[in-house]
């Protein structure tokens, strides 16, 4: 599989939040979870690679080339979805869409008046009206209609109702559907990833904890569960996470052969919102 | 050239409720210049009037708006490169100057008052303060942001009505001078104009380009 972005060294210095050496690479028909709390450098990290914010050092190549001095041609084959959408919003649907289309040299305009349809949107309504709900599904609508190869989203489901965030969620799987679609999707809500990533990124305070597929990741943590006499000196270094009670213990683990070789404790899949934890919480430890 | 062109449509776009009201402007100063002033300047003072206003209600419009909306984000975020939004701004500026001339010609035309139609050189002196005035402005705008350039803006555009009858008056006194002036700007004028514009739009996009957005 091609790689379809790669950053390499990554660095931004904004005084008091820095962004240290950020290195990932995304590959071709895959989706991306890129996970963290509110505050650990998604949308930094988002926004570097877009070159809204400008970089200290590192490299982002999109499908092989530097973004740098190829970025006219290399945005024609991604679509954004911002945080928050940074529309214009006194204008309305059709007026936005006047502004954007004509940037993009592949715009399908009966793909768009597609999208717009089955949304339900009225092209003379003002952004400014549009649920958030709405606004996502229109960003989407402007987002896919150029024919993206990459399709990037800052918290796409954030603030939204769980009806329509299953419904984003269909439209990401139906994108995938095509040959060679990629998606690369930061979010805090982890439930999501749950049922659409196959690789998973979590970053925590401007650092990149790990990039697994999230598979290999499930099958290689576990939530443990048992007595507390099963717990030593060298047991303990087993877990990332450890909560003890007067009765037991649970935590989550990377070495779980380890763990079912050495304890008689009960070993259950996590969900990635427990890995998640208990890596940020290791990390700020 | 078509992307430029959505850029300066763009512009409009965020302007469109403003523009009626300014162009009761252009056809209300020159005429309130025409019977409350009586100067020899050829019409030159209530032209520049005219032109100073309009660009400043539309173009401080503009900046609000960008400024609310940050939407420079998303639009970078296309094909659409820093340096065309910065182009954008400065053509729509010219469009805004081009649109006023044709107004105050046409007031100048139908007026029952007399007002001078503006000359070649009046629309070129008129066009250099212009040029000279946002080609200091703009630059500041990227480098400063909305809020800051704005006060600058408003202590200039107060001072302005009070300093140029002044400064107007000064080189009528000196007839020769001022003469002198304007058949010097009839050779010089225009590429002085392009000139100083190139730069400020070479600084402004060379600002732009480094900051975040």
């Amino acid at each position: 599989m091609n790689n379809v972005l790669e950053v390499t060294g990554l660095n931004k210095d904004f005084g008091g939040f820095k962004l240290k050496d950020i290195s990932f690479t995304l590959q071709e028909g895959c989706i991306t979870g890129f996970i963290g709390i509110n505050g650990a450098g998604k949308t930094t990290t988002i926004k570097t690679i877009l070159g809204l914010i400008l970089k200290n050092s590192g490299c982002v190549k999109l499908f092989g080339q530097e973004i740098t001095g190829n970025d006219e041609a290399l945005k024609n084959r991604i679509g954004v979805v911002l945080d928050d959408g940074y529309f214009y919003d006194e204008l309305t649907i059709e007026e936005m869409r006047r502004v954007i289309a004509p940037a993009f040299k592949n715009w399908d305009e009966a793909e768009y008046r597609r999208y717009i349809s089955r949304f339900g949107l009225n092209p003379r309504q003002k952004i400014a009206t549009l649920s958030k709900g709405m606004r996502m599904k229109y960003a989407i609508s402007l987002a896919l209609s150029h024919h993206a190869d990459l399709l990037i989203m800052d918290e796409p489901t954030s603030g939204l109702d769980p009806l329509i965030r299953n419904e984003l969620l269909d439209i990401l799987l139906e994108f995938m559907q095509q040959e060679g679609k990629t998606v690369f999707f930061s979010t805090h809500i982890t439930s999501d990833l749950d049922k659409i990533a196959d690789t998973l990124i979590l970053i925590d305070k401007g650092d990149i904890l790990f990039s697994k597929e999230k598979d290999a990741l499930l099958d290689t943590h576990g939530l443990v569960k048992g007595d507390k006499k099963d717990l030593n000196e060298g047991t303990r270094r087993l877990f990332l996470r450890l909560r003890e009670t007067e009765y037991g213990f649970e935590g989550i683990t990377n070495e779980k052969a380890a763990v079912k070789a050495q304890m008689k404790a009960l070993v259950e899949r996590p969900t990635i919102e427990e890995i998640m934890l208990a890596y940020i919480g290791g990390n700020r430890r | 050239m078509k992307m430029l062109l959505s850029l300066i449509k763009k512009d409009l776009l965020l302007v469109k409720r403003y523009i009626p009201i300014t162009a009761v402007f252009a056809v209300a100063i020159p005429l309130f210049v025409a019977t409350r002033i009586d100067i020899a300047d050829g019409g030159f003072l209530s032209f520049f009037l005219t032109v100073v206003y309009v660009q400043f209600l539309l173009i401080s419009s503009l900046s609000m708006k960008e400024y609310k909306y940050r939407g420079g984000a998303l639009l970078c975020t296309t094909p659409y490169t820093r340096s065309m939004t910065v182009k954008a701004k400065y053509l729509f500026l010219l469009m805004i100057f081009i649109g006023t001339t044709l107004i105050y010609t046409a007031t100048a035309t139908f007026s029952p008052v007399e007002i001078p139609l503006p000359s070649i050189s009046t629309i070129g002196i008129a066009l250099l303060l212009i040029t000279i005035i946002y080609g200091i402005y703009i630059p500041l705008e990227y480098r400063l942001g909305y809020d800051r350039a704005r006060y600058m803006t408003s202590i200039l555009i107060f001072v302005i009505p009070f300093v140029l009858p002044l400064i107007l008056r000064w080189m009528q006194a000196g007839n020769a001078k001022f003469n002198f002036s304007l058949s010097i700007s009839n050779g010089l004028i225009y590429p002085l104009i392009v000139v100083i514009g190139l730069l400020s739009m070479k600084i402004s996009t060379s600002i732009y380009c480094r900051k975040d957005l």
